[in-house]
């Protein structure tokens, strides 16, 4: 069955979009700022995975445990450096910032690792057969990775005390700082997060896709893709339409030439923020800001 | 036509409106005299074909930018899509020389009037979308118009289009490397021109207005929605005008040339350049063009470090290489001019 085989890798591409797009969520909540470099981050994770191979490292899941804690710090980093300093030079300042880093990410890749993708082994070979139907322990790792940080966030976000504590940040920055909220660790954790899990998508998606390469813009504007048609500021709805524009695309290659699927996601992109900004998780209608 | 010269908007103590409007023209025309010597006076100082192929590269690219300048700095409209429109200039213009076998003129003039259309729809999803969310849309667009061009079809998709004719003007035919290139300065000469009479027009002023408060802006009068859409319109005919002269010099193109990186790249002169000044984007696509060719390892070097130069200046100096300038005047005027009432705050309408 051609459609289910489709399923399957509609889902592992949403999946992976999934964790470009809620970096995408976490930041925009948090900031009011859309990353541009969101998409490079993952192919800069894929790059630190490849070196960490090279140096003879073979447990690709130490290598992803690896990668995520660097892209933890690396976020933090990257909101002290790029975002941070921005602030109060009006509000064409962080996106100019954004695309700037997104050009050191893109070039710097290629002057280290080189410009061409690389192969990168998988964490599990093989896969299992239900019926016709061939799935793989990498897709099979990668749902299983989507879900698990699906409802940590939704836990940590609506439980724990540091939660509740940046979704109080993101409602209202002065409001959280008079009640005793340290907003710029929140801010931080935001960002370290968002880094952390778009690097952690490079480890997974680089078997498939090859590590490093030039996929980054085009990851930042189908996660971004994902993250609308389910609405940015929801963390369920960026998760689901994600998964969703996943599969869409997929199986649309079902039914069209395959190089037709990319414009058509971006006319849909256009189409999302004009007729529903909000997505399909959307609290209520309002103009984006 | 911008009724500029109308009496009753002279503010009083103010040069009568005739006289303002020639001290304007005479004020705006020094930069742009500047740059039109330096520009058509590299042609006679004997250059070499290298020379003049960079020199190309650089008035293609200042001319895109300085299109980009206008809805970027002019509106505060932020338009990531510029080489998306370069490419239907570019595009347009060749198909119309090479399969329609029209003359260079005017196959240019229907290029450009197409990313004319197009700078119309994308004026009119502007309305609707601000910040951050029309950048990314706009990015959007100027990515979808390089993926159509990726297409098979009659317009060659990834091996690109060629060959297409050297462009012919009134039977001259511009074949020598040093009539390209004037080719491509007189081009800019005019957009130069053209774009700092629009921004020193009522056309700009109200731009301008629409960038610093667009609520204000329509309180006080402005037609937003037909300024909004103008704007994108001009910057995207700019561009591809500057595709569309481009086009028939390199006699093959191919969508690599309008790709997503060539977008932020010319967002990135803007931002050096200075937003909203003209003469900065000019400057801006010299640096970025010229670094890109020198600088070995095939622009990887260039841009990265330009990457890290556009971060230290939108924490630092966000008004680019034209907020060294004002930085200048301040420390100047706090430290040279210190008399009564230098201490006050003076607020500089930008152009």
């Amino acid at each position: 069955m051609r459609i289910i085989d489709l399923l399957v890798s509609g889902l592992t591409l949403g999946a992976i979009y999934a964790l470009v797009a809620l970096g995408f969520h976490l930041v925009f909540k948090m900031t009011g700022v859309i990353d541009f470099a969101q998409g490079d981050k993952v192919i800069i994770g894929g790059l630190i995975g490849l070196t960490l191979v090279n140096r003879g490292l073979s447990t690709i899941l130490l290598v992803a445990l690896i990668v995520l804690a660097a892209g933890i710090v690396l976020g933090i980093a990257y909101d002290a450096i790029v975002i941070l300093p921005t602030r109060g030079n009006g509000p064409i300042a962080a996106i100019a910032a954004t695309v700037g880093i997104t050009l050191v990410f893109a070039n710097g890749g290629q002057i280290v690792w080189g410009p061409d993708g690389k192969p990168f082994p998988p964490v599990h070979g093989g896969a299992v057969e239900l019926g016709d139907v061939r799935i793989g322990y990498q897709d099979l790792l990668i749902w299983a990775v989507v879900l698990a940080v699906g409802i940590g966030l939704a836990t940590l976000l609506g439980r724990s005390r540091t939660g509740r504590g940046m979704v109080a940040a993101a409602t209202d920055p002065l409001a959280a700082t008079a009640v005793g909220i340290n907003v710029s660790r929140m801010r931080a954790i935001a960002f370290a997060l968002a880094f952390g899990l778009a690097a952690l998508a490079g480890v997974l998606v680089a078997p498939i896709t090859l590590a490093g390469g030039t996929l980054g813009t085009a990851l930042t504007l189908k996660g971004f893709t994902g993250a609308v048609l389910g609405g940015l500021a929801s963390t369920r709805g960026v998760l689901v339409g994600a998964v969703l524009l996943g599969v869409l695309e997929s199986e649309l290659a079902a039914v069209i030439p395959n190089s037709y699927v990319d414009p058509i996601v971006l006319l849909a992109l256009i189409v999302i923020l004009l007729v529903m900004p909000n997505g399909l998780f959307g609290l209520r209608r309002q103009r984006l800001a | 036509m911008p009724d500029t010269a109308s009496p009753d908007t002279a503010p009083p103590g103010r040069l009568p409106p005739y006289r303002a409007l020639t001290g304007r023209a005479g004020r705006h025309l020094g930069p742009t005299v500047v740059a039109a010597v330096l520009l058509i006076g590299f042609a006679f100082t004997n250059p070499g074909a290298t020379d003049l192929a960079l020199g190309v590269n650089i008035g293609v690219a200042a001319i895109a930018s300085v299109g980009l300048t206008m809805t970027i700095g002019g509106a505060g409209q932020l338009a990531l899509g510029q080489a998306g429109f370069m490419a239907v200039g570019a595009y347009g213009t060749a198909y119309l020389m090479l399969d329609r076998e029209m003359a260079f003129l005017p196959a240019l003039v229907l290029g450009v009037l197409l990313a004319l259309v197009i700078g119309v729809l994308v004026g009119y999803i502007a309305l609707r979308l601000r910040g951050h969310y029309l950048a990314m849309a706009t990015l959007a667009v100027g990515t979808a118009i390089h993926a159509f061009l990726m297409l098979p079809g009659p317009l060659g998709g990834a091996n690109g289009y060629a060959p297409i004719p050297f462009p012919e003007i009134f039977g001259h035919r511009l074949l020598d490397p040093r009539d390209q290139y004037l080719l491509v300065a007189v081009t800019l000469i005019l957009v130069l021109l053209g774009s700092r009479w629009l921004l020193s027009a009522r056309m700009g002023r109200e731009l301008a207005a629409l960038r610093d408060d667009e609520v204000a802006a329509r309180a006080a009068g402005v037609n937003i929605t037909a300024r909004k859409v103008q704007v994108f319109a001009i910057s995207a005919g700019i561009g591809a005008l500057a595709g569309g002269v481009n086009a028939p010099l390199q006699t093959a193109i191919d969508p690599s040339l309008f790709s997503t990186a060539v977008s932020l790249q010319l967002f990135v002169m803007v931002i050096l350049g200075g937003l909203g000044n003209i003469y900065g984007a000019v400057l801006g696509a010299a640096l970025v063009t010229w670094l890109i060719s020198e600088v070995p390892g095939g622009g990887s070097w260039a841009l990265t470090v330009l990457g890290m130069v556009v971060i230290a200046f939108m924490a630092l100096l966000p008004d680019g290489l034209a907020g060294l300038g004002r930085l200048a005047r301040t420390a100047r005027s706090r430290w040279v001019r210190r008399r009564p009432g230098a201490g006050a705050v003076i607020t500089e309408v930008p152009e």
